[in-house]
């Protein structure tokens, strides 16, 4: 225990000998979570360029231009000729989404002989495609719902019936915790927490690194869980900074417990200080370690759940990932909290995992990082003295 | 410029971390994009359902969702809170709440509830569930209309089904008809990988000791770096096309060609940004933050998650001078829309006009810089802010 503090003192002090390091550690975290957060501040893709091709030229025609037309989500920039104009609008990227209204649609839809309306999406960008095709299905349901009223009407029905047997049942729908579902909700937390482990790698490896004589010189577990509660100690206050950026500039809901985070956090530090050993061990140079260390992000990132959901990665991907890398028992569980409000006993089984990867890897890093460098050490020193 | 190079190739056999960056991280992020979303599309969802019915009827349309490859019914509960809680926790990530007297009010032309919840902290698997279910729901809702209208107005199964239509409607996305996000995302990922990778060994190329030399000797150094560092990412761009096509059965509408000349373009205008980074800044850990601060965000801003045309102007007006964002829409169109070079003339000159213009200007920089003395990366190994202040990291 002596160690161990005499360690996180040492490291922590040294932090203030670099202003290199004091940037990483003060301002990274914030100066990050604001910039990326800046990318998803609109909440929806509002103005999306469409295309309407009304070959049938009718009210009701007419009705259904004009529902898109002031619907705030899209921008009918296109009124093409034909349906290749449209297909060669698609292609260019000058459109992302096309109606086409067939001939004959309204005289059709009254003689009760309906001929269909053809959404085209451009599906090279599954969000803005998504997102056009969601508000577009809402906008022609609506519109044809009171068709359908209309319709069973003429068959001499009263008003009030030919409701209800159109609405035979309603449906209703309500998404929880992001009603609005905003990529920021959705993505900044996980963003955070990559941060964090990009700040906490560079900053533990570039210690690990630099003190190798020391560290490497006896009780190496103890002083490498000095160095790893120094940084957590350093970044903290940058982190905690970037996180009410996140609730009260993005205005991201945090209604989970910040205690169960912050143990998570802790954990997630202890889970990659075993790894940032290895790395250091084996990279032996700041430089290429730290290169190295930001080629993991991505990789990471998207084995983590942000992207694609975690219960939809196949097995053997995702038990290797448990075994190599300890983002995935993270970052989701912390967007979850933040969000939902994830309780403690859910994230349970993830914070035992992150203690036993932990525990598994830093007995490893430990072994091959005193194995690297007191090997290492007397023939830096040697070459100093030739030299 | 032929010693630059070189030099470069030697050190990239001395140096197995740029092996590693330049090469095996990419294709590792290949691998792993091609397993993981392999499903292309998102399947099984855990549902829970609340039946306060518990009518045939009920059944019938918990079946229909069972039925579907979207969803599987993990749960069953006759609580409410419990549906909640178990989206709370991540058990479920949809729900469905047939109230009590569903069938009865049906029949009673009473227009009840069905009612879907969806969670909405995971927007890729709550959008897919959305867009499934209501497919289902409508599908069903047609069907009992239709029951309605031949049993009380004595319709035709055939006129029944054409009202409850009221018109058809139906959807088709281009290039990518089964919306898959493998398709969308991996071309993506992968080219902003191969540029990080280029960018962070590019911007540690340049060795200040070179300096030393006679001026007119150093014309030609940092094209050297540029060249390789071109050579290397174009490489690694045709080798991860030719995965992601042959071996992740991405469709590849374009040609290799456009590829090949595209991805010259992007690594060229990387390199020889990234070389120039290296040529101002002495300290090659400063000069690697800068590189990687540079280039790591672009695959953000690029659109890759969220478009360019919704971020804030300032965003669009920034990313419109990055190169990878006149690089990454015409790569992934090459692949699902089969674009050709005729269509990404202008994206192509501008990255060889960026590259140009910072080759040029690195050039001239390293050509009157007047010392070769590069601030050692352990120099300040025991140093403190009182004996030296150091901007290392």
């Amino acid at each position: 225990m002596k160690i161990f503090l005499e360690a996180f003192r040492r490291e922590f002090r040294s932090i203030f000998d670099y202003p290199g390091m004091m940037i990483l550690l003060f301002i990274g975290p914030v100066f990050l979570t604001m910039y990326f957060g800046g990318v998803y501040v609109n909440d929806y893709i509002n103005d999306i360029p469409i295309a309407i091709v009304d070959e049938d030229g009718s009210g009701l025609s007419n009705t259904i231009s004009s529902s898109f037309l002031s619907n705030e989500r899209f921008d009918i920039e296109y009124y093409p000729n034909s349906r290749q104009d449209l297909e060669e609008l698609l292609y260019d990227g000058d459109a992302h989404m096309g109606i086409i209204i067939p001939e004959g649609f309204e005289s059709g839809v009254s003689k009760g002989d309906p001929k269909e309306i053809l959404v085209v999406t451009d599906g090279t960008n599954i969000v803005v495609s998504n997102n056009a095709y969601a508000q577009a299905a809402t906008i022609i349901q609506t519109i044809a719902a009171g068709v359908e009223i209309k319709v069973i009407e003429a068959n001499g029905v009263l008003p009030q019936i030919a409701k209800n047997l159109a609405l035979s049942m309603n449906i209703g729908e309500r998404v929880l915790y992001d009603p609005k579902m905003r990529y920021m909700n959705y993505l900044i937390v996980c963003y955070w927490a990559v941060f964090f482990q990009q700040l906490m790698l560079s900053s533990m490896g570039s210690k690990f690194i630099r003190s190798k004589e020391y560290i490497s010189s006896g009780n190496t577990m103890q002083k490498s869980l000095g160095v790893m509660v120094s940084c957590v100690a350093g970044i903290m206050p940058s982190m905690l900074l970037g996180l009410a950026g996140i609730r009260y500039i993005f205005h991201v809901p945090i209604i989970g417990s910040l205690l169960t985070t912050g143990l998570l956090t802790l954990l997630f530090a202890f889970a990659i200080t075993g790894m940032s050993m290895i790395l250091a061990s084996f990279t032996k140079k700041r430089l290429e370690y730290a290169k190295i260390s930001y080629m993991l992000s991505l990789p990471t990132f998207v084995l983590a759940g942000c992207v694609w959901p975690i219960e939809q990665i196949p097995d053997e991907l995702r038990i290797l990932t448990r075994a190599l890398w300890p983002l995935i028992g993270y970052a989701k569980n912390v967007q979850e909290i933040f969000i939902k409000g994830k309780e403690f006993s859910a994230v349970l089984p993830d914070i035992i995992y992150l203690i036993g990867f932990g525990i598994v890897w830093l007995f490893i890093g430990v072994k091959v990082y005193s194995k690297t460098f007191s090997k290492a050490g007397p023939v830096i020193a040697l070459e100093k003295n030739i030299s | 410029m032929i010693r630059s190079f070189k030099e470069e190739v030697k050190m990239l056999v001395k140096e197995k971390a740029n092996i590693i960056v330049l090469f095996v991280l990419p294709l590792l992020l290949v691998l792993i994009l091609g397993v993981e979303m392999s499903g292309e599309v998102l399947t099984e969802i855990p549902i829970v359902v609340v039946d306060h019915d518990e009518s045939a009827f009920s059944m019938d349309l918990i079946q229909q969702f069972d039925s579907n490859e979207t969803f599987s019914i993990k749960y069953r509960t006759d609580r409410d809170e419990e549906l909640e809680e178990l989206i709370r926790n991540s058990k479920a990530r949809a729900g469905i709440i047939i109230p009590e007297g569903f069938y009865d009010d049906i029949e009673g032309l009473e227009s009840p509830s069905i009612v879907m919840i969806y969670d909405g902290s995971n927007m890729s698997v709550s959008s897919a569930a959305k867009a499934k279910a209501t497919e289902i729901l409508l599908t069903y809702k047609a069907g009992i209309t239709s029951k309605q209208l031949m049993g009380r107005l004595g319709m035709s199964y055939e006129n029944s089904i054409k009202t409850t239509q009221g018109f058809i409607f139906r959807s088709k996305a281009l290039y990518n008809p089964v919306k898959s996000f493998q398709d969308f995302l991996t071309p993506m990922l992968v080219a902003g990988i191969i540029q990080i990778a280029v960018a962070l060994c590019a911007a540690t190329s340049i060795r200040h000791e070179m300096l030393d030399r006679d001026k007119k000797k150093r014309l030609g150094y940092v094209s050297g770096k540029v060249l390789f560092y071109t050579i290397c990412g174009t490489f690694m761009y045709i080798v991860s096309t030719a995965l992601l096509a042959n071996v992740l059965g991405i469709p590849f509408e374009g040609n290799m060609t456009d590829v090949i000349l595209m991805s010259i373009g992007l690594s060229f205008a990387v390199s020889s940004f990234c070389v120039l980074i290296s040529a101002v800044i002495k300290n090659k850990m400063v000069a690697l933050v800068g590189g990687g601060l540079m280039i790591i965000p672009n695959s953000i801003m690029a659109g890759t998650t969220w478009p360019l045309i919704s971020m804030p102007k300032g965003y669009q007006a920034f990313a419109s001078y990055i190169p990878f964002i006149h690089f990454v829409d015409n790569y992934r169109n090459i692949f699902l829309k089969g674009a050709v070079l005729g269509d990404m003339t202008n994206d192509l000159v501008y990255m060889f006009g960026f590259g140009l213009v910072a080759l040029i200007i690195a050039e001239f920089v390293v050509t009157i810089m007047e010392t070769g003395k590069e601030d050692s990366e352990n120099e300040d190994i025991s140093g403190s802010i009182q004996k030296r202040v150091s901007f290392d990291i």
